[in-house]
């Protein structure tokens, strides 16, 4: 690692050299790039993007596929009996209901209808989600290792299940940078809500790499970045003689040390300082007409939530953030799930359509991939006591349901078929879509070969991917 | 030849497949059996021998009889398409082998037979002319395998060191024009052309000149657009070396990485070939490939905090994008900025900028120009017919624009348009019926909401079946009173469905005893 940013320091400075201006504050900021921010380390995207931005609306907890996407007439006839073990197959449960006397199969509580041209099968839990099908591409096998919270949202943030590794928008603003050098390239918004499942930082982290790629969290109120905002009486002039100052004694220190995370908190001051400009512009909602709210729904009027930040979505992407993560948590209905899910559908259905269609009347949805999902699925079980208005659903890797859409997706598509029970998937070498997959894809769709972008790291060298993925070319237009 | 009558046309297929196959195989053997028998003639003929001619007729019989079968399976092989003037003169040789071997089979079995001397002779002058066009023709034969010059390479001093040692980048000099002279032909040369080259077309596919290249083989052309994903060369020469159809075979030499990268560069820019103009693929030749932009003027777009990226990795084509600085952006801006960029310009987002009509003139001057954002700019329909025939737009966004439907004239006239956008402008809804009337295949988005009708509902399920108003809290009613397992009175909340009728059960665990022996059961219920 060490050798990367001195062989580009040195570079950059013979640059300086050649040019007439001398080393100093100015040179330190010229050094860093006023306009380049942290340097990326591909010149250009592999292969022509479709993508050049996601929005990864992050559904925490792990929404059940059978009350959402995935419809099993089969499972409401055969209601309240056990899952065969022909089905289970030994397959390991949760220790939450892996002792339950019964499996009792339990249906959907929401009613189905086909919708779209496509034809495709949405709860009416979704009913906006429903409207624009004919834009999604429906993954209705995806598989994934794990069967709990930590390690399954880890996986699908990091693509690795412990702990450690960069997380997807760190990858890419590693890999491509920013588009926008007055914002961070990736930025995160999760809902202000009570939750079981905590949304920790590790989820936007950038593990080992240089760590201005970690995303940045936007808060609701009154800074968006928490201590962005100069102190009572520091004037803007003066916080830039200030980190003219810094940047010339970093450079000292840079020069000596050569620890690249010196330039990692330069970057960062700098980009905080344009920040402190950009930010407030961008979450400004001022200027934003009614009818913008009234396409996200009366919650996007207030701070926090998921409608609102649905709407900031669309704000960064116009303003080419590259990864914007939304993290909505609450799906982890192990009880209640009939009153949990309306709840949590009618806190997202209307703003996660909202967002798709207001990208797509400015033509962002071109070049924006919006993602929809959560870690894992839901079982086709009741956890605890199926009752006549009651019952829950744990935890369920081996199939689940996401949609996509935008930039290069199919849309329309219902990829995959899950058996009549939903349990396993119906024809898992054809239709299983794994996470590294969707990573693969994903990065495809933004240029990126996903067997190249690497970092070495403690003598390997790691990816997103690992040594996995496959791009799938099914699921793109 | 001859055969592809017999054939009707058609490839061999089956086990006459095989037997052309064959051919690689049998061909050593006529080539032994005659050096044996002219050797053991020769010895005979200086040393003197026994006169049991019975040894040398066995091998020559031998040997015509495999010399013909050679010439067969050859015939076969032939015919899977394997084309080109070496294939030609290596079969008229094979075949004279053939006849020449049995004419000496023939002279010599008169021989045995009548001892006369003229036989002995003639067999003798048949045998060595086997032998002496046996060479030729072998020597066709190797380089149709290895490769033209198979056998005299070693001599030769090297005369492409480029193609291996070219930087994987590409570097600096070779624009994407030039990288078909200095290093995909010298590569196509070393690795492909001895068998899909000027001396022999496998697979119908010729790759020593643009032409060929362009024309693409058996298995279809090599080339779909600047996409190297999609490239049938590619995707045979990067194919897994024990695949089937991986290329070349893996018992010849293989490309290196820095090559692989040259070819994949090269295809990204389209795979242009020079003055020959040859474009892949299609018949329309595209427009010169720009060169890459200067340093300086993508420096200054920077300084300025302007995003600007090559499309790819190798490819002049710029994503210019004022999304940072949009909102302090005028024209003066944006014409100082990009006027040195004007040809590599493929993607350009002025979205949200204060331009107006001479920043478009300025556009108007990018030919290659593909996606031009405009959304959420002051722009009219004045401004926007400073494009005038933009001949390369294919995505124009007008969202958020002060256009009208005044604009239906300027859009109408962008010849490659093939997506609009037009919400929140001052367009009605008369403007987007007239453009969707006169130019169908332009997919105009005006916003307007989906069509949310729903197709098809679920059916209520009949029998057995929890309808959703349970979700609701209607709970159906059990048709027991008390639990069949335990004999205490039903609690409705817990319930299941056996056999089409709800069945009411005491608490949460006898379910699970139920379920597991149903029959002892079934007498307690009702």
């Amino acid at each position: 690692m060490s050798a990367e940013p001195l062989s580009w320091l040195a570079s950059r400075r013979a640059f300086l050299g050649a040019s007439a201006v001398g080393l100093g504050s100015m040179a330190f900021r010229a050094l860093l790039g006023e306009g380049a921010g942290s340097v990326p380390t591909m010149d250009a995207t592999h292969h022509r993007p479709r993508a050049k931005r996601v929005i990864y609306l992050c559904q925490s907890g792990g929404p059940s596929q059978i009350e959402t996407f995935d419809w099993k007439p089969e499972l409401s006839k055969r209601r309240g009996e056990p899952l065969p073990e022909s089905v289970r197959r030994g397959q390991r449960l949760t220790g939450m209901s892996g002792n339950q006397a019964i499996l009792p199969l339990v249906g959907s509580m929401a009613k189905f209808a086909r919708h779209g041209k496509c034809g495709a099968w949405v709860s009416d839990l979704l009913p906006r989600t429903a409207s624009i099908v004919d834009d999604l591409c429906i993954v209705k096998t995806m598989a994934t290792d794990a069967i709990n919270h930590d390690p399954a949202i880890t996986f699908l943030c990091t693509g690795a299940e412990q702990a450690g590794r960069p997380s997807m928008g760190a990858w890419l603003a590693y890999g491509l940078g920013s588009s926008n050098e007055n914002l961070p390239s990736f930025l995160v918004m999760c809902t202000a809500k009570p939750a079981d499942q905590p949304l920790y930082a590790r989820l936007w982290g950038s593990g080992f790499l240089p760590s201005e790629h970690q995303g940045v969290q936007l808060m609701p109120g009154q800074d968006p970045v928490l201590y962005l905002t100069n102190p009572a009486d520091v004037s803007r002039e003066s916080r830039r003689r200030q980190l003219d100052a810094l940047g010339a004694l970093s450079a000292d220190q840079f020069a000596r040390e050569g620890d690249p995370e010196i330039l990692s908190r330069l970057a960062q001051a700098e980009m905080a300082f344009r920040m402190q400009m950009s930010v407030p512009e961008a979450a400004d909602l001022s200027a934003e007409p009614q009818e913008v709210f009234d396409l996200y729904g009366a919650d996007s009027r207030k701070p926090g939530t998921y409608a609102r930040h649905c709407l900031l979505a669309r704000r960064l992407a116009e303003r080419g953030v590259r990864f914007i993560q939304i993290l909505h948590p609450g799906w982890d209905h192990h009880g209640d799930l009939p009153s949990g899910m309306v709840t949590q559908c009618r806190e997202t259905d209307q703003a996660s359509a909202a967002l798709v269609i207001d990208l797509k009347r400015r033509g962002l949805l071109e070049d924006t991939l919006v993602l929809w999902g959560g870690e894992f699925g839901r079982t086709s079980y009741s956890q605890g006591p199926l009752t006549a208005a009651n019952f829950g659903r744990d935890h369920h890797p081996r199939c689940f349901a996401l949609w996509m859409a935008g930039a290069g997706v199919k849309g329309g598509l219902q990829w995959g078929e899950t058996d009549e029970l939903c349990y396993n998937i119906a024809n898992p070498e054809r239709d299983a879509v794994t996470v590294h997959d969707l990573h693969a894809t994903m990065l495809h769709l933004l240029g990126i070969d996903h067997t190249k972008l690497t970092y070495r790291y403690q003598g390997r060298d790691f990816r997103l991917t690992d040594v996995f993925g496959t791009v799938r070319r099914e699921l793109l237009a | 030849m001859t055969l592809s009558l017999l054939l009707d046309g058609g490839a061999p297929s089956g086990w006459l497949a095989v037997f052309g196959r064959l051919h690689p195989a049998i061909l050593h053997l006529p080539i032994g059996l005659l050096a044996a028998a002219a050797l053991v003639e020769l010895t005979i003929w200086f040393f003197g021998g026994s006169d049991s001619r019975r040894a040398p007729m066995a091998l020559i019989a031998t040997a015509a009889l495999s010399a013909i079968l050679a010439a067969s399976t050859g015939l076969v092989l032939h015919e899977e398409g394997h084309t080109g003037e070496a294939v030609e003169t290596h079969e008229q040789l094979g075949i004279a082998v053939a006849v020449l071997a049995s004419l000496a089979a023939a002279a010599h079995a008169r021989f045995t037979l009548g001892k006369q001397l003229l036989s002995l002779v003639l067999y003798r002058v048949f045998l060595a002319a086997a032998v002496i066009v046996l060479i030729p023709a072998g020597h066709f034969g190797g380089n149709l395998t290895h490769g033209e010059n198979f056998l005299f390479e070693p001599l030769e001093e090297r005369q492409a060191p480029a193609a291996s040692n070219a930087p994987a980048g590409g570097g600096d000099a070779a624009s994407p024009a030039d990288l078909y002279a200095s290093q995909i032909a010298p590569i196509l040369a070393s690795r492909c052309a001895g068998c899909h080259g000027e001396e022999q077309q496998k697979g119908k596919l010729a790759l020593h000149t643009p032409e060929g290249i362009a024309r693409g083989g058996k298995s279809g052309a090599l080339f779909s657009g600047a996409k190297p994903a999609e490239s049938l060369l590619l995707a045979r020469v990067k194919l897994g070396l024990e695949e089937k159809g991986h290329m070349p075979p893996k018992s010849k030499p293989q490309p290196t990485e820095a090559e692989l990268a040259a070819l994949e560069k090269w295809i990204l820019a389209g795979a242009p070939m020079g003055a020959s103009g040859v474009a892949q693929g299609s018949t329309a030749v595209a427009p010169a490939e720009p060169k890459e932009a200067a340093p300086a003027a993508i420096e200054a777009l920077r300084a300025k905090l302007v995003h600007v990226q090559p499309i790819a990795q190798g490819s002049p084509y710029l994503w210019v994008d004022f999304a940072a600085p949009a909102s302090r952006t005028t024209d003066s801006d944006a014409s100082a900025l990009l006027e040195p960029v004007t040809e590599q310009v493929a993607e350009l987002s002025l979205a949200r900028t204060k331009i107006t009509q001479s920043s478009l003139a300025l556009v108007a001057r990018m030919p290659h120009l593909r996606r031009l954002d405009l959304r959420a700019t002051e722009l009219g329909d004045a401004a926007l017919a400073a494009l005038g025939k933009h001949g390369a737009i294919e995505e124009l966004i007008l969202a958020q624009t002060k256009v009208t439907d005044g604009a239906v004239e300027t859009i109408l006239a962008l010849p490659k348009l093939t997506k609009l956008f037009v919400w929140g402008s001052a367009m009605t809804a008369d403007g987007v019926a007239r453009l969707r009337r006169e130019r169908p295949e332009l997919l105009v988005d005006d916003g307007a909401k989906p069509d949310a009708e729903k197709k098809e509902v679920e059916a209520t399920p009949k029998v057995g079946t929890q309808p959703p108003a349970a979700a609701a809290g209607a709970a159906p009613q059990p048709v027991n009173t008390t639990c069949p397992v335990s004999g205490q009175p039903v609690n409705p909340k817990f319930q299941i469905v056996f056999e089409g009728r709800v069945i009411g059960f005491c608490c949460q665990n006898c379910p699970g005893k139920f379920w597991a022996n149903p029959e002892e059961f079934r007498s307690k219920l009702p």
